[in-house]
């Protein structure tokens, strides 16, 4: 074995073993057809035209796959596990369980980007007193670049061919300016904070998931449903800070204090209320929606890891005052949260998942029907 | 009235690999060649492509095995397309020859007139 078919062996170890019992000689002579071709092929090969030099057939044996056959390698180890039409059951499982997850996380952070949006102008316009537009201020650069996100979800919805490629490129841009921004930001000689890192890293997972789960065999997404909660989201939302207006209660004549409302974010509210719905709904119901679990569980576990790099900001210092050890208070009761459901949502998926046949076991049944 | 199975989508992979067996059993490289020589050398199929869709189309039972020999000490298998495998195919490239016959239609007549579809707009404070 040359050292180039032991490195394509070791590559292909990305694929599941079934997938790899049934194709792994065949792509290994691929691949190595490409690197020694041109002696007479027999009948349905394909020759090349011209002769190579011997030299350079042993340095391409000796050497390493090309990067344009790892990543299609890799693209296809991630289009195998996050499967699409035709694939093995529990692969579907996990491409819809990752596909729902990406089109709630952009769902949430159009609805977000547009009400930001919205609340700007108003205030612009002087339509809406600044304390209830949530914290305005900085320029308009930044919330613009934010409606990607409402862009990269339409289009994603609209479903149109290749439908991944234009959203992944779009949060990338955005990824791209995070990082350019959050440097820029950083005084000069102070390294760049855990948060930071953390936001990077995670709108760069999303990023990977979008890319990764809407290949060419992914399902068409219901357009109709998913506008429809990008419109009930946006209105519901633009309601927040009208409620908390209503539920503001100054602690002191001339001092404002904070609500409850104002220590809640309004994304864990609604994750920790969806997945308490889904998990009455599967108990009650009695049926299984593994993807469901997978989705809320995934947001559950990247909210998890957003608020846990920013506890170290958040723990009260010595002499802390009321409010601000209310603050520390809601944060880890968030937190809690978080982690209780995360643990209900993938202890739920995982018996979920153990109903669903892998592909062996499809490929097992097949060959028992076909006799 | 007969139920009518809906026509499986193919992507261009998918209609390239189909084509490079319509006239006898290939195996592996020898798709991959006969794919770039059908596209005219824009098409060159990476494994993971070519092994993603050549899976996918033997699961919907359009290709299948035909044999295997032993190359350069090698296992080579060869594929060819089944009669539902040519059905598809044949439904998809009629479909491709009636869009492509409309579309030089198209391009005949707006030859024929010698003018483009929507007159120039007059320039503003012209009469």
């Amino acid at each position: 074995m040359t050292p180039l078919e032991d490195r394509y062996r070791s590559l292909l170890r990305v694929l599941p073993s079934s997938y790899r019992e049934r194709w792994e000689e065949d792509m290994v002579d691929v691949l190595l057809a490409r690197a020694e071709p041109h002696e007479g092929e027999p009948a349905g090969g394909h020759a090349e035209e011209d002769e190579p030099d011997p030299d350079d057939v042993t340095d391409r044996l000796d050497g390493w796959p090309p990067l344009a056959e790892v990543g299609s390698v890799l693209a296809l180890a991630v289009r195998l596990g996050l499967g699409g039409r035709g694939a093995p059951p529990r692969s579907l499982v996990w491409g819809d369980g990752v596909r729902l997850a990406v089109l709630l996380h952009l769902l949430a952070m159009a609805v977000l980007a547009l009400v930001d949006a919205g609340g700007r102008l108003l205030h612009a316009r002087g339509g809406l007193p600044p304390d209830s537009a949530g914290g305005i201020g900085g320029g308009w650069w930044w919330p613009a670049l934010g409606l990607l996100w409402a862009v990269a979800f339409v289009l994603l919805v609209a479903r149109r061919p290749a439908a991944g490629r234009v959203p992944t490129a779009l949060l990338t841009v955005l990824l791209a300016a995070s990082v350019v921004q959050s440097t820029i930001a950083v005084p000069r000689g102070h390294p760049v904070s855990a948060f930071t890192v953390v936001s990077w890293l995670l709108l760069g997972l999303v990023v990977t998931a979008v890319a990764g789960a809407f290949h060419a065999d992914a399902p068409p997404v219901s357009r109709r449903r998913w506008l429809v909660a990008l419109g009930a989201g946006t209105a519901l939302m633009a309601g927040w800070p009208l409620v908390r207006l209503l539920t503001h209660v100054p602690a002191e004549a001339g001092t404002a204090g904070p609500s409850v409302l104002d220590l809640l974010r309004p994304e864990v509210v609604a994750l920790l209320g969806a997945a308490a719905v889904h998990m009455v709904l599967t108990r009650w119901r009695g049926g299984s929606r593994p993807a469901w679990s997978i989705a809320l569980g995934s947001l559950v576990v990247l909210e998890l890891v957003r608020y846990a790099a920013a506890l170290p900001y958040l723990r009260p210092v010595p002499g802390a005052d009321e409010a601000e050890r209310l603050v520390a208070a809601m944060v880890a009761g968030q937190v809690t949260a978080l982690a209780i459901a995360a643990l209900a949502l993938w202890s739920l998926a995982a018996r979920q998942l153990a109903r669903v046949p892998t592909a062996a076991d499809a490929d097992a049944s097949r060959g028992a029907l076909n006799g | 009235m007969p139920l009518v199975p809906p026509m499986p989508q193919l992507t261009e992979p998918a209609f390239l690999v189909l084509a490079a067996l319509a006239d006898e059993p290939r195996h592996g490289y020898g798709i991959v060649g006969e794919v770039s020589d059908l596209s005219r050398g824009r098409v060159r199929l990476r494994v993971g492509t070519l092994y993603g869709v050549l899976d996918r189309l033997a699961r919907e039972g359009l290709l299948a095995l035909d044999r295997e020999e032993v190359h350069s000490g090698r296992l080579r298998r060869y594929y060819r397309l089944t009669g539902d495998g040519a059905r598809v195919l044949q439904a998809h490239a009629e479909q491709q020859a009636h869009t492509a016959r409309a579309a030089q239609q198209r391009l005949d007549a707006r030859g024929r007139a010698g003018t483009p579809a929507r007159a120039p707009r007059p320039a503003a404070g012209t009469a």
